[in-house]
């Protein structure tokens, strides 16, 4: 599954002992190294020894709140990618962790299909900070981000300006989730009228859904944002 | 002038009259003058009338000298009669004034009164009573009221709430002043509403109070009070102050039977919610533990099969635990009191395109189809909330219908609103239940092939939608089966859309 040599050690951070094997039994099975920590600060003295490559991260600890963990990661220009562990209904406290540089996020209960999924998406993100690919594919969805030409289903899209520089955000960060206020800063330099983002990505979703109320590439996060379809 | 028509007329009249006779028409103008325009005028026209009778009427003609001491005589009841009927007009004329004043403020306290009388809140009260308070004294009133230890000062006309804790804003009560009200209030509140109220120099200070006690003080400004022309303004100001004693008193009133219808309600649904969670959760947790048993102790004996039957099972039910305990929530945030969730611009598509995602499994068996009305405006809503009401929906209608059934998902425009519509071709549901299924822990009779949830679904739906300013109803489809069920949600006004070709 991995093509490095050496397994990639993923720090699990929950105090509750049933997610922790849940996660450790799943996670293991497709070849990673699996640490566990049940509390903030076994979480940071592990972080400290370990080469960890990536965190996953619940947010109700018995000693500190998760969020101040990301923090303290992100402080020392660590990228390190962070999948927040939520429970239902903190939708506030999911938008915070991605604002503060969490990657994604799970709500309890979540399957490990999604776990994985989620970790694929993670890694392969980090990867790809290195070398972005000049054209990003994704079912029939093709961007030259060289050229700036959107085609569907080998049809080419015309996008104004705005539009275009939506769906690039959409395509570097794919398969990630992003906050409505973090593309506002990004495509509109402030995070104000949210309204502008749902008539774009109803636009965008118009020009390359084929069915654009059971949108395939533009994904709806309820109450967080949107992300787009990772390539797989 | 007056007095030079009443010489014209007597002039005229002079041929076919006594001379004494015609000091009537000079009578009758200096009681229209009094009416008029009150004693001094009428007064200066009694001397006015005097001098020209003499003048005019009296030998020798033209000239102020009397011959007859007949004359003076005459001419001295005269003036005698015009004084005495100068101060009668202008009695009659203030009283009269008064009269009218006296019916002008009554009019405005009845409008008053039923103003108050209407106010369901202190807010309200306050929001009627400073602006017609000071219009009505047209002096500046402020409105002390015990709050928490301190009191709260509402300045008239403006709506600002008081500085928490700041005590005099606006510079309306010096500290000595906010004191002495303070300590008036505050010294024996049961029974002291026969004391008399403090004096201040700049404030006339005038107790609210009722049967009860003291409920607040009104201060007018004693500045304002001097040019004030309402006859017997003490006792104005007096009901005055006990129409809002009164009415805060009532808000009070019912603010504590509103607390306790509260807390009667709730105590009603944590006795729902007891009987709840002992059947309705213990139902799955057995069938979990049961199969987890199974799994634990027969694990050499049972087949592979079998395992993998109790397994599921355990994993059905388990989701069905988190299902129920995740209603429960909501219904817990709904009850601890929802706030205005009509802040945000949500698409309705967002929410459709994710409970559609989120009811593929139940919905695999059924055929769904998917209508939104092209251009449907973005509505003032929270996403969550209505993704949540959107999936119950199908969700339901899942449940409650058989395999290959047909849902039906519809939005469109209708005037000022948007509807949002999930139709089934099931059986529909009973007359009698269509509007008590949005009762929490009610049940329809609706049987469907799954055992039904623990009847909060609807109840959270009807909440959730409420809070975002709209209504959800429940309706059997005329002619053929099927209940619909339909969100109507109020269309926004937004400012500022986006250029799409930019």
């Amino acid at each position: 599954m991995i093509p490095d040599a050496s397994p990639l050690k993923i720090l699990v951070v929950d105090d509750e002992p049933a997610i922790v094997r849940f996660l450790r039994t799943g996670l293991s099975a497709q070849g990673y190294t699996v640490l566990a920590a049940g509390s903030g600060r076994a979480a940071l003295e592990v972080l400290e020894r370990e080469d960890v490559k990536l965190l996953i991260l619940d947010l109700g600890l018995p000693d500190m709140d998760g969020l101040d963990i990301i923090i303290r990661l992100r402080a020392t220009r660590s990228m390190m990618p962070i999948i927040v562990l939520s429970s239902r209904g903190e939708e506030k406290s999911k938008v915070e962790a991605l604002e503060l540089g969490a990657d994604d996020y799970l709500v309890k209960p979540f399957g490990m299909d999604e776990m994985i999924a989620r970790v694929r998406v993670a890694q392969r993100h980090q990867l790809m900070r290195e070398g972005e690919r000049p054209v990003f594919h994704v079912g029939d969805l093709a961007v030259d981000l060289v050229r700036r030409l959107v085609t569907v289903r080998g049809e080419q899209v015309p996008l104004s300006p705005r539009q275009y520089e939506l769906l690039r955000l959409l395509v570097q960060h794919a398969g990630k989730v992003l906050t409505r206020d973090f593309i506002l800063r990004e495509v509109w330099h402030s995070d104000s009228n949210v309204q502008y983002l749902r008539i774009y990505i109803r636009a965008l979703r118009q020009k390359i859904e084929l069915h654009p109320e059971r949108p395939y590439y533009i994904l709806t996060e309820i109450g967080v944002g949107y992300r787009l379809r990772s390539p797989d | 002038m007056a007095v030079g028509v009443a010489a014209g007329v007597c002039w005229v009249l002079q041929p076919y009259l006594l001379v004494g006779s015609l000091v009537l028409p000079f009578l009758i103008t200096i009681m229209l003058t009094a009416i008029a325009y009150g004693l001094l005028p009428s007064l200066l026209a009694s001397v006015l009338s005097v001098l020209t009778f003499d003048f005019f009427f009296l030998p020798p003609l033209y000239s102020l000298n009397i011959s007859e001491p007949d004359d003076v005589m005459r001419l001295g009841v005269f003036a005698l009669a015009a004084v005495i009927v100068s101060n009668l007009a202008a009695y009659a004329r203030r009283q009269a004034v008064t009269a009218s004043l006296r019916a002008e403020v009554a009019e405005d306290l009845y409008r008053f009164g039923r103003q108050l009388a209407g106010a369901a809140s202190l807010r309200e009260v306050l929001d009627s009573a400073l602006p017609r308070l000071t219009a009505m004294l047209r002096a500046p009133v402020l409105i002390v009221l015990p709050d928490d230890g301190s009191l709260a000062i509402y300045p008239a006309g403006q709506r600002q709430e008081p500085a928490a804790g700041a005590g005099f804003p606006g510079a309306a009560l010096t500290g000595t002043e906010f004191a002495l009200v303070k300590s008036w209030l505050q010294k024996d509140p049961t029974t002291g509403a026969d004391a008399s109220a403090p004096v201040s120099p700049r404030w006339l200070l005038v107790p609210m109070r009722t049967g009860q006690g003291k409920v607040g003080m009104m201060a007018v400004a004693r500045e304002a009070l001097d040019s004030l022309q309402v006859p017997n303004s003490e006792a104005l100001f007096g009901t005055v102050a006990d129409l809002l004693a009164q009415a805060v008193n009532r808000i009070n009133l019912v603010d504590d039977l509103t607390l306790a219808n509260r807390a009667a309600e709730r105590e009603e649904l944590h006795a729902a919610l007891l009987a709840s969670l002992s059947h309705d959760l213990r139902t799955p947790l057995a069938s979990v533990m049961a199969a987890a048993e199974g799994l634990v102790y027969h694990r050499d004996t049972d087949t592979e099969d079998v395992q993998d039957g109790l397994a599921r099972s355990i994993q059905t039910e388990a989701r069905r635990l988190d299902r129920y305990i995740g209603n429960l929530l909501d219904m817990t945030r709904l009850e601890s009191g929802l706030a205005d969730a009509t802040e945000s611009r949500i698409d309705l598509a967002d929410a459709v395109s994710v409970a559609l995602d989120r009811s593929a499994t139940s919905l695999a068996t059924h055929r769904v189809t998917v209508d939104l009305e092209d251009d449907l405006p973005l509505l003032a809503g929270d996403e969550v909330l209505l993704e949540h009401v959107v999936f119950n929906l199908l969700d339901n209608a899942a449940k409650y219908t058989p395999r290959g059934a047909l849902v039906e998902l519809r939005a469109y425009r209708d005037q000022a609103t948007v509807r949002i519509e999930v139709l089934d071709d099931g059986d529909g549901i009973r007359p009698a239940d269509l509007e008590r299924i949005f009762d929490k822990f009610y049940r329809g009779k609706r049987q469907g092939p799954q055992s039904p949830g623990i009847g909060l679904g609807l109840a959270i739906c009807r909440g959730y939608v409420a809070a975002m300013g709209g209504t959800i109803t429940a309706r059997n489809r005329a002619g053929r089966g099927g209940a619909v069920f339909t969100i109507t949600l109020p269309i926004p006004t937004i400012e500022d859309l986006p250029d799409l070709n930019e």
